[in-house]
C-alpha cells in the first residue's frame, strides 16, 4: 500500500521535533525503556490513521489524544502538535505528504492530493493494524478462545461478523423468551372458553355438543363446525334492557374464576417457596459487596443494551460498536459470580410473576361487569389493588433495589379487605339480576361463549405469531452461523498454512514439522498448536514464552499477509519478540527479510544486541537504524549525533561537569566503537551477555582499522602505485600517533567515570582527552561527507575500504 | 493545499462476502421472501446491523 520514506515529529508526546529519514527501507529505532521510542511509534499511528492506540481502549480511562498527544509543555496549543510523512505510494509511483495536527485530528492536509493518493491515503487510515505492539501481539496467542476470536476478528476487520452474529442471537434468545407469556395467555383463554361452554375438554365434538344443545333450545340448526360460523349464527339481534347486558351464569363463573385466583394468591403469604425466595434476597441485601457488584452489573447490562453506534452511551466518546462492546464484556466477566446468584434468584421469582399477571387479568372481566351492572358500582378498589399489583410485578422483575424486592416478596398474598369487599358486592348483584329465561339463558351461553372463543382464537394466533417469529429468527440466526462458519473456516485454513511455514522458518532447527490448528465455532476460535508431535495443545501450554512470542508474530503477519496480499507493504513492530532467545532472532530477521522482501518493516528494541543482529541479518541496513541515548522532557529524545555529542561534552565541561563529560565521553565511544567493530570486522573477544565495554572494543576497532590501512599499502605497492603508497603510509602513522594519544590519556577518562577520589578532577584536566578522542574519531571518517569507513565486500572478497560519497576508497586486493 | 475528511473506517471484504452469501443461504428455507429482501437491504445494502434496524426489516409491513 505504502512505503515511508520520512517523519517529521513537532511537539507531540515526548518529542519536540524530530526527524527521521526511513529510505523506504527497513528502519530500526533502538533505545533504553524511556528513551522516546514508543513516541515515534504513536506519531506513525497518529499521521496515518488520526488516532494513537495506547491512548484509546480500555485502562486508559481520562486519557484523550486532543489533550495528551501534544508534548506535556503545548497541551494548551494542539495546533503546535503535529506530524509531517511523506510516504511513496508503489502503485501509483507518486510521493504525498501527510500532516496531520492534534488540533484538527479529522482533517489531515494531503499534498499533493489526486483523488488516487487520496484513496490510498483513506485505505491506509482504514488498517491500523500496521502497528503490532507485544501486548498486542500476545492477544492473538494466549487469549481464550473467544477473546482471541474477537483479537483476530477485529484485525482482519470482521468486528462486524460478531456484532450481526450477536445480534441474531440476541434477537432469537429474545423472541423465544416471548412463546411462554403468550402460551400463558392462550391457556388462560382456554380455561375462560371451556368454562363459557361449561365442559371440561376442548375437543371439538364436546364444543359442538354443547353449543348445538343451546342452538336447539332456540330453534337455531346445528353446526358442524365452528372456523367458518360462530355459535350464535342466526340468533337474532336483540336489545335487552335487564342490568347491563349481562349473562349472569358468565358472570357468576368469572367471578367464580377471580375469587379462586384470589384463594391461591392468599395462599402465597403461608408458601414455603416464596419464604426461601425471601430468605436468598435477604441474604444478598446484607452482603454489601454483592450488592455493590450487583448494581454494577445491571447498570452495565443497561450500558450493552443501549449501545448501538459507535459512541458511548454515557459520555458519548467515540470508541466504536466494537471496542465499547468489547470493554463492556470485560467488564461484566468480572461480575459472572453475582450475575449467577441474580439469574437464579430472578428464576425462582418468576412463577409467582405469573400468579400475579394471572390474577390481574381476571380482575379486568369482573370490573366490567360492575361498570354494567344497574345501577354500576364503584370499582376504586380493583383500580388500586390492580395498580399496587403492577408495581409489585416491576419490582420483582426489575430485582434491584434489592429493598423494593424485599418488600414485594413479603407482600406477596395480600389482599386488601375492601376488594374482598368489592368483590362480593357485585357476585350478590349479579345474583340479584332475574334468572333468565331458558331461550335467555341459551342465547347469553352462545354470545359468551363466542366471545370466548374470540378471545381463545386471538390468544392461539398470538402464541403460533410468537412461536412462528421465534423459528423464524432461530433459522436466521442458524443460517448466519453455518454460512459464516464455512467461510471463516476457508479464511483460517489459508491463515493457519502460513502460520505453520513462518514459524516453521523461525524455528527451523526443533520444530520443522510444526503444525497448527485454527478452529472457528460460533463466536470462538479456537488455536491448538502441536508440541514437538506429543499431541496439541494451547500455545501457553506448554511452549515457551519465546515460542509463543514467535507465534504471535507469525499469526500476525499471516493475517495480515491475508487482509492486504500484495498490498502488505508497511508495518510497525514495536518492541515485539522481547523474550525471543538470539538463535532464533535471527532467525526472525531472515525470515521478514526472505518472506516480506517488499515490506517495510519499522522495527523498535531497546535491546542493542537485537539490533546488531538485525543489521548481521542484513533485515536493515548499516544507516538505517536510530540510537535513541536519553531523553527528557525540555529536548524530548536524543540519538547518537557526533556534532551533538562533543557540543554536549563542552557544555558539560563549561559547567565544569567532568564526570558528566567524561561518563557521556565513554558511553559515546562504547557506541561508536561497537560500530566501528562491526563495519571493520574487527575481532572481538565474546561476551555471552553482549555486555561489551570500551576496553572490549575500541582497541580492537583501532588495531583492525591500522591493519587495513597496512593492506592498503601493500596493495597499492603491488600494483606500482608508489604515491598512494606513501600517502596511506603517512595516513597510517597519523592514525598511529592518535591512538597513542588517545591511550594515554584514556586513564582520565575511567578515573573520572570510576572513581570518586576523582570526583573534583577539572575541566582543563579533561579537556585534552575529550580532544585527542575528537581528533581521533575524525580520523574514522571521510573529511567531506562525514560518513564512517566501511569494508566493501565484492563476492565474498574484501575488497576496500571506503567512505559513502568516494573521496576515500582504498583498494585492498593485490594482484 | 488540501484537506480531507477523514474516511470511516472501510472493511475488508470477508464480512460483505458473509453477508451477501446469507441472504442466500435464506433464501432456501422457510423464511418469507420480502423479510429477506427487507434484510439484504437493512444489511447488506445499507450496512445497518442495530437491533432495531434488523427487527424493522423481519416485521411484516402492513399493506396501505
Amino acid at each position: 500500500m505504502i512505503l515511508v520514506r520520512k517523519l517529521e515529529i513537532v511537539e507531540f508526546r515526548g518529542i519536540r521535533h524530530l526527524e527521521i529519514d526511513f529510505k523506504k527501507k527497513n528502519f530500526a529505532i533502538c533505545g533504553k525503556n524511556g528513551t522516546g521510542k514508543s513516541g515515534v511509534v504513536d506519531a506513525l499511528e497518529f499521521v496515518l490513521t488520526g488516532n494513537i492506540s495506547r491512548l484509546a481502549g480500555s485502562g486508559t480511562g481520562g486519557i484523550h489524544i486532543k489533550d495528551h498527544a501534544p508534548h506535556v509543555d503545548c497541551r494548551k496549543e494542539p495546533s503546535k502538535a503535529k506530524v509531517i510523512v511523506t510516504i511513496y505510494i508503489p502503485s501509483l509511483n507518486k510521493e504525498t505528504t501527510i500532516e496531520r495536527s492534534v488540533a484538527d485530528i479529522p482533517n489531515p492536509i494531503v499534498r499533493p492530493s489526486t483523488p488516487e493518493i487520496l484513496q490510498v491515503v483513506q485505505q491506509v487510515s482504514a488498517h491500523p493494524e500496521f502497528t503490532l505492539s507485544r501486548r498486542e501481539l500476545i492477544k492473538y496467542v494466549i487469549s481464550a478462545p473467544n477473546e482471541r476470536a474477537k483479537q483476530i476478528q477485529a484485525l482482519l476487520k470482521l468486528d462486524e461478523i460478531e456484532t450481526l452474529r450477536a445480534t441474531l442471537q440476541r434477537i432469537a434468545n429474545t423472541d423465544k423468551k416471548e412463546i411462554a407469556p403468550s402460551d400463558n395467555l392462550k391457556n388462560i383463554a382456554r380455561k375462560a372458553l371451556l368454562d363459557a361452554l361449561g365442559i371440561t375438554e376442548a375437543k371439538v365434538d364436546e364444543i359442538l355438543k354443547a353449543v348445538n344443545l343451546k342452538r336447539k333450545e332456540l330453534g337455531l340448526p346445528a353446526l358442524t363446525e365452528f372456523k367458518q360460523t360462530s355459535f350464535n349464527d342466526g340468533l337474532a339481534e336483540t336489545k335487552k334492557e335487564k342490568p347491563g347486558n349481562i349473562s349472569k351464569s358468565a358472570a357468576l363463573t368469572d367471578i367464580g374464576n377471580l375469587n379462586d385466583m384470589l384463594k391461591s394468591y392468599k395462599g402465597l403469604s403461608s408458601s414455603p417457596e416464596l419464604k426461601k425466595v425471601i430468605e436468598k434476597a435477604e441474604g444478598l441485601s446484607t452482603d454489601k459487596n454483592s450488592l455493590n457488584l450487583l448494581t454494577r452489573e445491571s447498570f452495565l447490562q443497561n450500558a450493552m443494551k443501549l449501545i448501538e453506534d459507535d459512541h458511548c452511551p454515557v459520555c458519548d466518546t467515540d470508541l466504536g460498536i466494537a471496542e465499547l462492546k468489547a470493554i463492556l464484556e470485560v467488564k461484566l466477566k468480572n461480575f459472572e459470580s453475582v450475575s449467577t446468584k441474580k439469574t437464579e434468584l430472578a428464576k425462582q421469582i418468576e412463577p409467582f410473576c405469573n400468579q400475579i399477571t394471572n390474577l390481574v387479568n381476571s380482575i379486568r372481566p369482573v370490573k366490567e361487569y360492575a361498570f354494567l351492572l344497574k345501577p354500576a358500582i364503584d370499582t376504586e378498589q380493583f383500580d388500586l389493588f390492580s395498580k399496587s399489583l403492577q408495581t409489585k410485578l416491576t419490582q420483582l422483575r426489575g430485582f434491584l433495589p434489592i429493598e423494593d424486592l424485599i418488600s414485594s416478596l413479603k407482600t406477596c398474598g395480600i389482599v386488601p379487605e375492601p376488594v374482598t369487599m368489592l368483590i362480593q358486592t357485585i357476585q350478590n348483584a349479579v345474583k340479584q339480576i332475574p334468572e333468565p329465561s331458558t331461550q335467555d339463558a341459551a342465547r347469553d351461553y352462545l354470545v359468551n361463549a363466542q366471545a370466548k372463543l374470540e378471545s381463545y382464537k386471538t390468544a392461539a394466533d398470538l402464541l403460533n405469531r410468537a412461536k412462528e417469529k421465534s423459528t423464524a429468527s432461530l433459522t436466521i440466526f442458524n443460517t448466519y452461523n453455518s454460512v459464516a462458519t464455512k467461510i471463516l473456516e476457508n479464511l483460517y485454513k489459508d491463515v493457519e498454512a502460513n502460520f505453520t511455514e513462518l514459524y516453521r522458518f523461525i524455528n527451523s532447527d526443533d520444530e520443522a514439522t510444526f503444525t497448527a490448528q485454527l478452529t472457528p465455532s460460533s463466536g470462538k476460535l479456537g488455536l491448538n498448536v502441536d508440541f514437538y508431535g506429543r499431541g496439541y495443545f494451547p500455545p501457553g501450554a506448554y511452549h515457551s514464552e519465546g515460542h509463543q512470542d514467535g507465534m504471535g508474530l507469525c499469526l500476525y503477519l499471516a493475517l495480515m499477509k491475508h487482509i492486504l496480499g500484495d498490498n502488505f507493504r508497511f508495518a510497525v513492530l514495536d518492541d515485539v519478540l522481547m523474550s525471543v532467545d538470539s538463535g532464533h532472532r535471527r532467525e526472525v530477521c531472515k525470515m521478514l527479510k526472505e518472506k516480506f522482501p517488499n515490506t517495510q518493516f519499522i522495527l523498535t528494541t531497546h535491546d542493542e544486541v537485537w539490533l546488531k543482529h538485525m543489521k548481521t541479518a542484513g533485515l536493515i541496513e548499516g544507516n538505517g537504524a536510530i540510537q535513541f541515548r536519553k531523553w527528557n522532557v525540555d529536548h524530548g529524545p536524543n540519538d547518537w549525533k557526533t556534532a551533538d555529542v562533543w557540543q554536549e561534552i563542552e557544555d558539560y565541561l563549561t559547567q565544569n561537569d567532568v564526570r558528566a563529560a567524561a561518563g557521556l565521553l565513554r558511553h559515546y565511544l562504547e557506541y561508536l566503537s561497537a560500530d566501528l567493530c562491526h563495519k571493520w570486522h574487527a575481532k572481538v573477544e565474546f561476551r555471552g551477555d553482549g555486555m561489551y565495554v570500551l576496553g572490549d572494543l575500541l582497541p580492537q576497532a583501532t588495531s583492525q582499522l591500522t591493519s587495513l590501512y597496512g593492506e592498503g599499502i601493500k596493495s597499492a605497492s603491488h600494483w606500482g602505485k608508489a604515491d598512494l603508497e606513501k600517502k596511506l603510509i603517512d595516513d597510517r602513522a597519523v592514525l598511529k600517533e592518535l591512538i597513542s594519544k588517545s591511550q594515554t590519556e584514556q586513564w582520565q577518562t575511567n578515573a573520572s567515570i570510576h572513581y570518586n577520589e576523582w570526583a573534583n578532577l577539572d575541566k582543563k584536566d579533561f579537556e585534552p582527552v575529550a580532544a585527542s578522542y575528537k581528533t581521533l574519531t575524525e580520523a574514522f571518517s571521510c573529511p567531506d561527507c562525514k560518513s564512517i569507513l566501511y569494508l566493501a565486500y565484492d563476492k565474498g572478497i574484501r575488497d576496500s575500504l571506503r567512505c559513502s560519497c568516494g573521496t576515500i576508497n582504498i583498494n585492498l586486493r593485490g594482484k | 493545499m488540501d484537506n480531507i475528511k477523514q474516511a470511516k473506517a472501510d472493511t475488508s471484504d470477508i464480512p460483505q462476502k458473509i453477508f451477501t452469501q446469507f441472504i442466500e443461504g435464506l433464501k432456501t428455507t422457510d423464511i418469507p421472501p420480502e423479510s429477506i429482501q427487507q434484510l439484504e437491504q437493512t444489511i447488506v445494502v445499507n450496512g445497518n446491523l442495530s437491533e432495531q434496524a434488523i427487527r424493522a426489516a423481519l416485521t411484516p409491513q402492513s399493506a396501505s
